[in-house]
């Protein structure tokens, strides 16, 4: 016969021990918590309590050991009531205050006078088969059964019910989880061990379920402890595991050297107690065994979830310092966490440095609108540069509620302003750069310890990760600055170089100009002095005022700015040739060069780039090929080609002039290279016609002979496609 | 008899209004607007003047003059005087044409009184 009771109970102490040393040392931090541990208590005083009955032999001795027990029994409804009312927030203090007078009140009459209050003792289940017999209280006075009804029974209806109340008005899915947990260990253990009391009414059933009593502890250990106490539940887990597997395995050889007895004497005669014996020996070498293995397996089941999703947000923290754009940077970010920790909505704030505020710069699935910033002086900002770690919303306002301190109580709101259940700093060394902002995660569960130690991390990688993106935007601002600096640089080199070629062509233009307005000066001397009307002459005027408008318009044109003009424009090569031959076509006729022009027909020659450049370009090729054929000839020729080929527009200017040395052929591009005397130009206009082509994504090639003249071939992609329909165009 | 000028200028506005002027001046004025044709012209033709351009695409001025005074010389005639009219950028054509030694420069755009008192003197001169 098994002493199913005496067992359940040893286990009931064992674990209720265990749990109540555990909680108070570790878990004593708030007062809710510090009820539990009396009441851990007094379910483990019961729990001895009744174990001893099941080994009493006799009535007295019996009678006795329920007095024990009923110590913890009549202080676990006053407890119990005390503790829901603390973890629910409901202030009964006067109830509470009645609730412990009468329990403490009873209990000592139950002493005193156990025959009043408690009853006689009564063996039952004399005849089971299967269990073993034992006493109970019976008969039960009526005070007893008074305090079974109301006390525990009471007790345990009315705490439901706040329960299940506090349940519908929870607002957080944290807070309603841990109410479903508990209230299934606390049902599950009333109704366990309330089946216990049976027998005091006469009702001989066999308290198989007090068992239950055992489990209850644990699950809502477990629960309430699960909030931010993930290695309490680690540890109560353990030790779970480990008295139970080592009751079941240990316990079990006793029980049946105890039950089987006789059926075993029956068998193996005076050796019966090697089978227990064996039993137990078999049970020390593979309890460990068995323990590691259920230990690793719940172990498992509890951190999978976490060690999933940690693994997850390290791997994150590792591709962080890849981006370096700012804005995906934090959108990464927050993605990452959103999805794999699964919570409801995310944002980060970033230290402005200008402003001197924090602003909200990313945000996912908030539930409602945050503010833009956050001032640098307020409350949340200045706790978290005190202490630098994860705040949690919910201990936050547990400490308000405990403490009653204004600070916690600010916190609370802001956290609350914030919709946010985690706040994790960003220091970069010692400087608070920014807060990622979480809401609560969709299995209601909490942040955990472990939880806390990732997000520490990641903020820490995001910091970084945030320091570099700014870095290397602050860089490409710096490089970008740089850069408009040489163009503008490069933009005065080209003027300066046009201002220099502009001495040699204002000797052309002067010259120019000097015919027409002979003919104007002549004539209107001549109609000044005849007096006469003579319309010819008036004619000629006109017509050469007229002439000098166009040269000094040329003129104009060529000492415009370079990129005052729309730099991407359609360009027709033709025109620009042609503009500038009629430039340089007088000019160059004077000095007695003879210049062909042959555009071939067929080609196309649009192209996409700046027509005052590609102008001063012609200008430059023109002048150098006039200054080559000068250093050895009165005269000469310049033959200019213009073509097409491979979808290039190609620029030929041939000169029968003096050729440039092979020495110097890698250095003609150089800006100021020259090979001209001291103030005859300033070398810079072949870099400069580089620059402009190398622009346009086109390339210079030099064809040269000594004495014999050279090609400069101007090759630049022409536009491939203009659609009419739209102002795309593709690049050839 | 009126004096014959030759006038040499690529500039056909420039020839037109010097041919006015100098008409109006009563002088007999031929016109031609390149170095080959003024070679023509002096070969087949007697001028008492020959006023030049200096700045000349194909012949320039110097070369005409070089080229004009052999065929002058190599004919036999009585030399021409000449007056270069040149334009302030010209140096070095002006220095080859005050080696040669010509008779007046005259730098345009020229102030019409005073290239006719030019012409006017070198006439005068030639005559003495």
């Amino acid at each position: 016969m098994i002493p199913l009771y005496g067992i359940s109970n040893l286990l009931i102490a064992l674990t209720s021990c265990a749990i109540a040393i555990l909680v108070f040392f570790h878990g004593a931090r708030n007062k809710t918590n510090r009820i539990w541990v009396p009441l851990a208590f007094s379910i483990a005083i019961y729990g001895f309590g009744a174990y001893m009955v099941s080994l009493s032999k006799t009535a007295e001795k019996a009678f006795f050991w329920w007095q024990i027990a009923y110590i913890g029994i009549i202080m676990i409804p006053v407890f119990f009531y005390h503790f829901v009312c603390s973890y629910l927030g409901l202030k009964r203090p006067k109830s509470i205050r009645v609730m412990y007078i009468l329990s403490i009140s009873y209990l000592i009459l139950c002493w005193v006078r156990r025959d009043i209050f408690l009853g006689g003792v009564t063996l039952f289940f004399k005849d089971s088969k299967i269990f073993a017999p034992g006493y109970w209280i019976y008969p039960s006075s009526p005070f007893l059964k008074a305090f079974i009804v109301f006390g525990f029974l009471g007790t345990a209806i009315i705490s439901h019910i706040d329960m299940f109340r506090g349940y519908q008005k929870a607002n957080s899915l944290l807070v309603r989880n841990q109410i479903k947990y508990f209230v299934v260990g606390t049902l599950t253990g009333f109704i366990g061990g309330g089946t216990s009391f049976l027998p005091c009414f006469n009702i001989s059933f066999y308290p198989v379920l007090n068992i239950c009593v055992v489990i209850y502890p644990i699950i809502t250990s477990y629960t309430i402890f699960r909030y931010r106490l993930m290695e309490l539940s680690i540890v109560i887990t353990r030790t779970t595991i480990f008295i139970a597997v080592y009751s079941l395995l240990l316990g079990l050889p006793v029980a049946i050297g105890i039950g089987l007895r006789e059926w075993l004497i029956s068998i193996l005669g005076n050796n019966w107690w090697v089978v227990p014996s064996g039993l137990i020996t078999v049970a020390a070498t593979t309890g460990p065994f068995i323990y590691v293995y259920f230990q690793r397996k719940a172990e498992e089941r509890l951190l999978k979830e976490q060690r999933r999703y940690q693994e997850v947000l390290k791997r994150a923290a590792q591709g962080m310092p890849r981006i370096r754009n700012l804005s995906q940077l934090l959108n990464f970010c927050v993605e990452i966490i959103i999805e794999n920790v699964r919570i409801s909505h995310a944002a980060i704030y970033l230290f402005d440095n200008k402003r001197g505020q924090f602003l909200l710069k990313e945000n996912r699935n908030l539930p409602k609108k945050l503010p833009g910033y956050i001032k640098e002086n307020n409350d949340l900002i200045s706790w978290l540069k005190n202490y630098p770690e994860p705040l949690v919303y919910e201990e936050v306002k547990r400490r308000a509620e405990d403490t009653r301190q204004t600070t916690f109580n600010r916190l609370e709101h802001h956290m609350r302003a914030l919709s946010a259940s985690l706040i994790v700093p960003a220091f970069l060394e010692d400087n608070l750069i920014g807060i990622l902002l979480l809401g609560s995660k969709r299995s209601g569960q909490t942040y955990t310890p472990e939880d806390l130690n990732i997000f520490s991390v990641i903020s820490s990688q995001l910091a970084m990760a945030i320091e570099n993106a700014q870095l290397y935007e602050n860089i490409e601002a710096e490089v970008k600055k740089r850069t408009q600096e040489l163009v503008d640089v490069q933009k005065q080199l080209v003027q300066a170089e046009k201002l220099a070629t502009m001495g040699t062509l204002a000797g052309g233009v002067a010259h120019e100009i000097n015919n027409p307005l002979t003919a104007i000066l002549t004539n209107t001397q001549m109609l000044l002095a005849t007096k006469e009307y003579d319309l010819e002459s008036l004619q000629m005027i006109e017509e050469a005022a007229k002439r000098c408008k166009n040269i000094v318009q040329k003129l104009m044109t060529y000492a415009k700015k370079p990129l005052d003009t729309n730099p991407d424009s359609i360009v027709d090569m033709r025109k620009v040739l042609q503009t500038s031959i009629s430039f340089l076509k007088f000019q160059l006729e004077q000095e007695n060069i003879e210049i062909t022009v042959d555009i071939s027909s067929e080609g196309k020659y649009l192209l996409k780039g700046n027509s005052n450049e590609l102008e001063q370009v012609i200008t430059n090729l023109l002048l150098n090929a006039k200054d080559a054929i000068k250093k050895i000839r009165k005269n000469g020729k310049i033959i200019v080609e213009l073509s097409e080929t491979d979808n290039m527009v190609k620029l030929a200017i041939k000169d029968d002039g003096v050729g440039i040395p092979q020495g110097i052929l890698s250095k003609i591009f150089d800006p100021f290279f020259t090979t001209k005397e001291i103030g005859k130009g300033l070398g810079l206009g072949l870099s400069i016609c580089q620059a402009i082509i190398d622009k346009h994504n086109g390339k210079i090639l030099v064809d040269t002979e000594i004495n014999k003249g050279s090609t400069f071939t101007v090759l630049i992609p022409r536009l491939k496609q203009v659609n009419p329909l739209s102002s795309q165009t593709t690049f050839g | 008899m009126a004096h014959r000028i030759l006038i040499v200028d690529d500039e056909a506005m420039i020839t037109k209004s010097l041919q006015k002027l100098l008409k109006k001046q009563g002088y007999d004025v031929t016109i031609v607007t390149n170095g080959k044709e003024a070679l023509e012209k002096i070969k087949n033709e007697d001028f008492d003047l020959f006023i030049l351009d200096i700045r000349m695409p194909e012949m320039d001025g110097i070369e005409t003059l070089q080229a004009a005074r052999k065929i002058v010389s190599d004919s036999k005639k009585k030399p021409i005087p000449e007056i270069v009219i040149t334009g302030y950028a010209d140096e070095e054509k002006y220095k080859a044409a005050v080696e040669l030694k010509v008779r007046s420069y005259i730098y345009k755009p020229f102030d019409t009184q005073e290239f006719l008192n030019t012409i006017q003197k070198v006439l005068n001169d030639v005559s003495q």
